[in-house]
């Protein structure tokens, strides 16, 4: 049965957006199986310093577990003082995403700024990090040339924070649209309205950014629902929070 | 002397050791069939169609998702076996096909295969494929409202298959031969009583040229040769559901990968 309204999520480092449509249960499905794939890839490889590594680890653990991968396209792009960050999301989003679902997520930015309650919390610690000189890595190499590298700003460096997040859409059951956003910043995140952060105009370097679609079927997941939901134990309350849509800082935990 | 029940009995479970028995292709047992597997929709009133390794099955809107899943998983899996053990193609590689999918639970009326001739001189494999899919949607005999049903959605699904990404690509890249291009196309539908059934052209080539494009690129009648065959089934419930525990260990593994990581 789908409960007939938008409904958003915070899942440890993503933004889950679901739309009317969706079943609740498909819906605890996507938000369980991948918190999971989350804190499983973040067991082999820092996400914030090893985005790439972390990235892959998560989509190689999906398509072996059951999910079809329909699409999947791997960009790193530079932001030029072009739009902001969330302008340029926006338009890669075009294409795969509703446009109903993307203005879903564009208000729940928005419900965001003036909110500073446990999901909020939740986002930041698992999506942002300071990042110490020793730990800064060259650019990732763009797998489909979108143009020029920006470099990382050396004067800067030593105060650069890293940004690794998951937006995730889902319009209809089974497909999921994932997108993963790494990219590095100067500005001050510890104080850092999350508006701030997704409508930046620049980044330090580029903005590296994944899009696949993939099906999550009930066939392959119902063999593996207890499992999943009995090894994440009390992870599942403590780090999906729902966000409601529209309404700052109104949160509630999807099991209890 | 066995009764008629013993008779079936049997026969499942000889079905069972050779679906048990059969090697995949590109499968290691730690990894699961769904790379090879792509879904895509079709058209706005929810007909699908699922790319499996170099076969395309188009599922007209209506059918329950039990039925879809079956269809997704025996075309999968006769795909994968037959690619293993015929990775060239021909005449050997239909035969496994079909043997697979009979033991899934498939009763099959086939045709063997056989040389194919193109009227026109240019022509693509997507329309070839479709006239041979037709073929046997019209010796399927279902009723007209069906039969034209079943055209229409594999029509579609062609259009809609050169519309998208990852299909496409895993359609074209499992199909290509050393010299040309092995690949089979299907329609499926479910009647309101249940009845399952899938009509299904396979079509193999070779050529000299180097193929870059199997479906879309338009040929030249005298550069490439072809077979073909055609096949209408439908599928035994019974028969299935005694195989399908086997059929979905054989795909996806009776260990589950996902499980076995920490977190």
């Amino acid at each position: 049965m789908s409960n007939g309204t938008q409904r958003n999520y915070v899942n440890a480092g993503g933004l889950y957006f679901f739309g009317e449509q969706v079943p609740t249960t498909f819906e605890e499905d996507v938000l369980a199986c991948n918190l999971y794939l989350q804190l499983a890839a973040s067991v082999r490889h820092d996400k914030f310093n090893e985005a790439s590594e972390w990235r892959h680890m998560y989509l190689s653990a999906m398509s072996k577990s059951g999910f079809g991968v329909l699409r999947r396209d791997v960009q790193s792009i530079p932001l030029d003082g072009q739009g902001t960050l969330w302008n340029r999301v926006e338009q890669e989003l075009s294409k795969w995403v509703s446009s109903a679902l993307v203005q879903q997520a564009q208000n729940t930015f928005t419900s965001f700024a003036d909110s500073d309650g446990e999901a909020l919390a939740l986002l930041k610690s698992r999506t942002t990090r300071p990042l110490s000189t020793d730990q800064i890595k060259e650019p990732e190499p763009a797998r489909i040339e979108t143009g020029h590298s920006l470099p990382i700003p050396v004067g800067e460096s030593g105060s650069l924070s890293a940004v690794s997040l998951q937006l995730a859409f889902i319009d209809r059951a089974p497909a999921i649209t994932l997108v993963f956003l790494s990219f590095k910043t100067i500005s001050p995140l510890a104080n850092l309205p999350f508006p701030h952060l997704i409508y930046q105009e620049q980044v330090a370097g580029n903005l590296e950014l994944t899009k696949v679609t993939v099906e999550l079927q009930e066939h392959f997941y119902k063999r593996l629902r207890k499992g999943v939901l009995k090894k994440l134990g009390s992870r599942f309350a403590e780090q999906v929070i729902e966000v409601e849509h529209g309404q700052p800082g109104a949160q509630t935990c999807l099991i209890p | 002397m066995l009764n008629d029940y013993e008779v079936e009995e049997a026969a499942i479970q000889q079905d069972i050791r050779f679906i048990e028995d059969c090697e995949l292709a590109d499968c290691d047992h730690t990894q699961h069939m769904a790379p090879e597997l792509a879904g895509f929709d079709v058209d706005e009133k929810n007909a699908e169609a699922v790319v499996a390794g170099n076969s395309l099955v188009s599922i007209a809107a209506g059918m329950s998702d039990d039925n879809k899943q079956a269809i997704k998983d025996t075309v999968l899996l006769a795909t994968l076996a037959a690619n293993k053990s015929h990775p060239r193609g021909g005449v050997q590689w239909y035969q496994m096909f079909t043997r697979v999918l009979t033991s899934c639970g498939w009763f099959s009326q086939s045709t063997g295969f056989s040389d194919y001739r193109v009227g026109n001189s240019r022509f693509t494999m997507e329309q070839t494929a479709l006239k041979i899919l037709a073929s046997a949607i019209t010796a399927a005999a279902v009723p007209g409202p069906t039969r034209l049903l079943m055209l229409k959605v594999a029509s579609d699904t062609i259009s809609a298959l050169q519309e998208s990404d990852e299909p496409l690509r895993l359609f074209e890249n499992s199909s290509k031969t050393h010299s040309g291009a092995k690949f089979a196309i299907g329609s499926s539908a479910e009647s309101k009583d249940g009845e399952v059934i899938m009509a299904m052209g396979a079509l193999d080539f070779s050529t000299r040229l180097n193929v870059t494009n199997v479906l879309f690129w338009e040929w030249n009648s005298s550069s490439v040769r072809i077979k073909r065959a055609e096949n209408h089934m439908t599928l035994n419930q019974r028969h299935y559901e005694n195989m399908r525990s086997v059929i979905e260990n054989k795909l996806y593994g009776t260990e589950d990968f996902l499980l076995s990581l920490e977190i």
